[in-house]
């Protein structure tokens, strides 16, 4: 019999799952330390930028509560996007209806990382970084879960809500723009 | 820059960028990239929007929200146990979480207005099945004075229930109607239209659920 923690830490999700359905506290624990900076990733690809931490938090109590009907017919990493993107949308609803602003519509070319243009020393990065903003909202969400994330297209048509063949051209149609805008710099 | 036609390939690299590629495939991408600049190229793009997409987000606090999702857990786990009908004293359902279903009770007047249709109603049906037709039109009681109208019909047998609700249904219709009734009458009825109540009523999908995730936990 090995040590408990480092059973936890090799464990599967779907066991890990099990262990706390069985009352491990350890086995949430070990959830939220695998996922919590992937999901803060993928917030932040969706353009927040404040009050993280409480979302991936939220993020991780509702899946907890709600456990019972992950069918796991995708990852559990993919469901906690979903339900994180869920509460990044209720969010900005909430923020919109508060400010009286304009959606943010996912057709329309993004300016939220606008401010964060002159944040970055490296030319280099600053470049990639700009390029990355002018992506729309889906173009850079596809783009992130496919680079930073490394999930199939299948994965991300259940977290975008599309097919994969869209999720495909998306990718590749963010890539291009990428490429312009830095041939164009 | 141009672009690599193999696009079989090139929807590989960013999963090599990022790590995730199996041993075979990432040989097979690697020795295609060394006869191939513009997917070298692309690979060395995507490392870099790969880091600052890592580096743009921000440092999370694990062991706050570790802590935080298992105070919020604690919080609302009576709410995910099996909940008949209401929260245990004190205990807060937690946000998102299935409301539980709730009891609601009626006052007792329109409890005696239903138990007034209910039996109109059974004393109708066994008088309609004998003859074949409607001889009574269909009850259409609103209230308790309703029961002041009710026909004298045959007396029907007892069609189950307790022995006192059968007898209030025979001084229900022997009387005028429910003022006429003995407290004790009464309450025969109310009994077993809670009976009824709970048999009949289609139960909500979450008193059946059984909620698993209950022994210790976070």
């Amino acid at each position: 019999m090995g040590d408990p923690k480092s059973r936890t830490s090799e464990a599967t999700d779907a066991e890990l799952i099990a262990q706390w359905q069985g009352g491990d506290q350890r086995a949430a624990t070990a959830l939220v330390s695998r996922h919590a900076q992937s999901l803060g990733r993928f917030a932040a690809s969706l353009g927040e930028r404040e009050g993280i931490d409480e979302l991936v938090q939220d993020t991780f109590v509702r899946a907890f509560q709600s456990l019972d009907t992950f069918r796991a017919d995708s990852s559990l990493r993919t469901w906690l996007f979903t339900i994180c993107k869920r509460l990044v949308l209720d969010r900005k609803r909430s923020e919109r209806r508060r400010r009286n602003q304009v959606e943010l519509d996912e057709g329309h070319a993004v300016v939220e990382y606008d401010a964060l243009d002159g944040m970055v020393a490296e030319e280099a990065a600053g470049r990639v970084e700009r390029a990355v903003a002018k992506l729309t909202p889906l173009q850079r969400e596809v783009f992130s879960l496919r680079v930073t994330e490394g999930l199939p297209y299948g994965e991300i048509a259940k977290v975008v809500d599309s097919t994969e063949g869209a999720c495909r051209v998306h990718y590749h149609n963010a890539m291009r723009l990428i490429k312009e805008y830095l041939s164009d710099d | 820059m141009t672009e690599c036609l193999n696009e079989d390939l090139r929807d590989l690299l960013p999963l090599l960028a990022h790590g995730s590629l199996s041993a075979a495939d990432a040989g097979r991408v690697r020795a295609h990239m060394a006869g191939c600049a513009a997917c070298a190229a692309e690979l060395s793009l995507l490392q870099s929007a790969a880091a600052h997409l890592e580096a743009s987000a921000p440092a999370l606090d694990l062991a706050a929200i570790t802590q935080g999702v298992q105070t919020a857990l604690a919080q609302g786990r009576p709410a995910l146990r099996v909940v008949p009908g209401e929260l245990p004293a004190g205990a807060a359902a937690p946000r998102g979480a299935a409301a539980p279903p709730r009891r609601t009770w009626v006052p007792r007047q329109y409890l005696a207005a239903a138990a007034t249709i209910l039996v109109v109603v059974s004393l109708a049906i066994p008088f309609t099945g004998r003859n074949g037709e409607d001889p009574v039109a269909a009850p259409t009681a609103t209230g308790p004075a309703a029961a002041t109208d009710t026909p004298s019909v045959p007396v029907a047998e007892s069609g189950g229930g307790t022995p006192g609700a059968a007898a209030a249904r025979e001084a229900l219709v022997a009387t005028d109607g429910l003022s006429d009734l003995t407290d004790a009458d009464l309450e025969a009825l109310l009994d077993e239209l809670e009976t009824l109540e709970a048999t009949v009523s289609a139960e909500p999908g979450t008193m059946r659920r059984a909620i698993v995730n209950t022994p210790g936990g976070i």
